[in-house]
């Protein structure tokens, strides 16, 4: 090795180690801490504990078992509760997800439906549109009395699918060129900012008692990440040649076994990666189940968030370990797909 | 039994050919046309299900002065009726726009260091080490971490008696107090940070696999031809990597845009308003002053400002092959 060379390698070392070391520390100050007894969580005293002195499971106890009601919420003594609602909701909203999002994204990438680019003003000029058609009804609806029922809301729905789509054909009469298309609402969804929709969304899982429900949680998960489902799927459905498909239904199999039978067993792999992916999108959602959640469903990173206690204050050391309980699974889930990771963050647009 | 392949012609071609009677049953599942709108109308009957109703009820909501605390639940809310009235509140307030601004700001500084960083790293990783495998693996996990954990983790991090203070302190050798997230310019910074800090990783990766799927001799004939370093990196690499570049800002961006867990855990927008993007402005108006018309006029402003910004964003992104085949075309030809 000549002298440069070596050089050359001290110094790439000397600067992962930095650089790794400054990226890795926030999390290793969560794991410390989550050992870490009482008197080492802050450092008021002036000295600060770099390591657990005195390691314990002291915090995982305090976390996991049952304290009367002592140290937590009115009704949650113990993290228990919010580790099941985070894996009952995010486990169905990955299989309500991959349902809707595997189905559309072979269509997409069969039957290509991607009309391409949409205009900003054919896509504001659609929506104002169906505002202007759709808001009388909205006020009648409510003079009646029945928006506020689930019967009121889904006749409204319906009258304004009908109205969409007419809206779609008149633009399409005057308009050569894209007027919307799948494709594009669901990336679209994803570029709102989750608040912005969310005071609607809130007046409307309170009409269908969806509030502070598991199955309130599942469908509102499954429709924020199900353009993912759609995007990563595609891509990967994209990889398998059409022709199987259509060698299969010339051996005379239905459009539907061919899907089933040989398209789906060949992407396997891209759909079980694409379910962990959604799954560690659904777990670490804080937002949604902030405003959706009261009493009884509340997920773990809103449990970890009211973590306070009256009577010992800040609970620095319950917090941290349940921390590292809720990041163990998206870590190793993550590890476990980082070939895929970057398809899955870039909506497919980068396969590696 | 007659069936139609799925790329074969549209079946009354077919069926005229054949001699065979045009007769369509509903729900047929060998119908082209019928098995693909069955595989999308699933998706679309949810997406308009949950576009069509929290459209409508917020224009309709925005358009009152209703709110839960003036009486009567939102249905009634057309007793309130008053127009645009929000509409020009929203135009006026000076704390929209500045929240508006700040999110852009905080966009625009983070996921410019988040792309720098990347790639820088992504020099580091390009050749075999050893440990490189563990050092890889570390450096991934930052953006698997809960967002909300980590915005405690770093509320934690940027306490004054903290273990970043405590780190300076060494540093510099004498005791250094400094309240991070309690005055304007340090919050800012200290959310930057945390968010540079989460979502570096996926930049790094982008770009890594980006360096790693250059062709390899057109390097190596750059090398040959006596190219410094900085010329590969700036005529070879650059040129070629563009597309891939512009897609992973966009992504980040688009993200970004969103941010609100680790803002709302770390400073809740404080001190004052100093850290309040457009979601937590959003999450204020709506939740503790208890204005959800003015929130919902608010809401529907940024729809149209980030329909416009997307249709332009979501460009490259749209048709990411035939970009990167043109890039490769620009990067060999010239």
């Amino acid at each position: 090795m000549s002298k440069a060379n070596i050089w050359r390698t001290v110094l790439r070392y000397v600067l992962v180690i930095i650089v790794v070391g400054m990226f890795t520390f926030p999390t290793y100050w969560m794991v410390s801490m989550a050992f870490k007894p009482k008197g080492e969580w802050s450092s008021a005293a002036g000295t600060i504990y770099w390591v657990p002195e005195n390691p314990t499971l002291d915090n995982f106890d305090t976390v996991l078992t049952e304290y009367q009601g002592k140290f937590f919420r009115a009704n949650q003594s113990s993290a228990l509760p919010s580790i099941r609602s985070s894996i009952i909701v995010s486990v169905g909203a990955t299989l309500f997800a991959l349902l809707l999002g595997t189905l559309a994204a072979y269509g997409l990438s069969r039957f290509s439906m991607d009309t391409g680019d949409l205009p900003w003003y054919i896509a504001l000029g659609r929506m104002a549109l169906l505002i202007i058609a759709m808001l009388p009804f909205m006020v009648l609806w409510a003079r009646l009395g029945i928006i506020r029922y689930w019967y009121g809301i889904l006749t409204f729905t319906l009258l304004g699918i009908g109205v969409d789509q007419a809206i779609g054909r008149l633009l399409a009469r005057f308009y050569k060129g894209p007027t919307g298309s799948l494709a594009f609402s669901i990336l679209q969804l994803r570029m709102f900012p989750p608040m912005a929709i969310m005071i609607p969304v809130m007046l409307m899982w309170s009409a269908f008692k969806l509030v502070d429900t598991w199955y309130g949680l599942v469908i509102i998960y499954g429709v924020v990440t199900f353009p993912f489902v759609v995007w990563l799927m595609k891509s990967f459905f994209d990889e398998v040649p059409r022709e199987l498909d259509e060698a299969a239904i010339v051996d005379g199999s239905s459009n539907w076994g061919a899907f089933i039978k040989v398209v789906l067993p060949l992407v396997k792999g891209g759909l079980a990666s694409t379910a962990l992916f959604v799954f560690i999108l659904n777990w670490s959602d804080f937002l949604v189940a902030l405003l959706l959640t009261t009493r009884y469903w509340p997920t773990i990173p809103v449990f970890l968030n009211t973590l306070v206690s009256s009577e010992i204050g800040a609970q620095h050391g319950p917090k941290a370990a349940l921390g590292l309980l809720a990041v163990i699974p998206p870590v190793v889930f993550g590890l476990m797909i980082q070939r895929y990771l970057v398809r899955g963050l870039t909506f497919g647009a980068i396969k590696k | 039994m007659q069936r139609n392949a799925v790329t074969s012609l549209p079946r009354e071609k077919q069926a005229g050919q054949a001699g065979y009677a045009r007769r369509r049953r509903f729900l047929d599942m060998n119908d082209v046309r019928v098995f693909a709108a069955s595989l999308t109308m699933p998706a679309q009957i949810v997406l308009l299900l949950i576009i069509i109703f929290p459209l409508l009820t917020e224009v309709y909501i925005s358009l009152t002065a209703w709110t839960p605390t003036r009486g009567g639940d939102w249905t009634q809310a057309y007793q309130f009726w008053d127009w645009g009235h929000n509409y020009a509140l929203v135009f006026q307030d000076l704390a929209f726009w500045q929240a508006l601004g700040r999110t852009f700001l905080i966009v625009a500084v983070a996921v410019t260091l988040e792309f720098l960083l990347g790639l820088g790293l992504a020099f580091l990783f390009m050749d075999d080490f050893f440990g490189k495998r563990v050092f890889y693996a570390l450096m991934l996990v930052p953006m698997m971490i809960v967002p909300a954990v980590a915005g405690y983790v770093f509320w934690l991090f940027f306490q004054s008696n903290g273990p970043l203070n405590a780190i300076i302190s060494l540093v510099i050798g004498r005791p250094f107090e400094l309240t991070w997230l309690a005055t304007d310019l340090t919050a800012m910074i200290a959310v930057i940070i945390a968010e540079v800090w989460q979502w570096t990783p996926l930049m790094f990766l982008i770009m890594l696999s980006g360096l790693v799927g250059l062709p390899e001799d057109q390097m190596r004939a750059a090398t040959m031809l006596g190219a410094s370093f900085w010329q590969k990196f700036r005529y070879l690499m650059l040129p070629m990597m563009k597309p891939i570049i512009i897609i992973a800002l966009v992504i980040r961006g688009m993200e970004a845009v969103k941010i609100f867990d680790m803002i709302y855990l770390m400073t809740t927008g404080g001190p004052a308003q100093a850290t309040e993007t457009i979601s937590i402005y959003m999450y204020k108006v709506a939740f503790q002053q208890v204005r959800w018309s003015y929130a919902a006029a608010a809401a529907m402003t940024i729809l149209v400002i980030m329909t416009i910004i997307a249709s332009y964003a979501l460009r490259p992104l749209q048709a990411p092959q035939r970009q990167l085949a043109a890039s490769t075309e620009i990067g060999s030809g010239e």
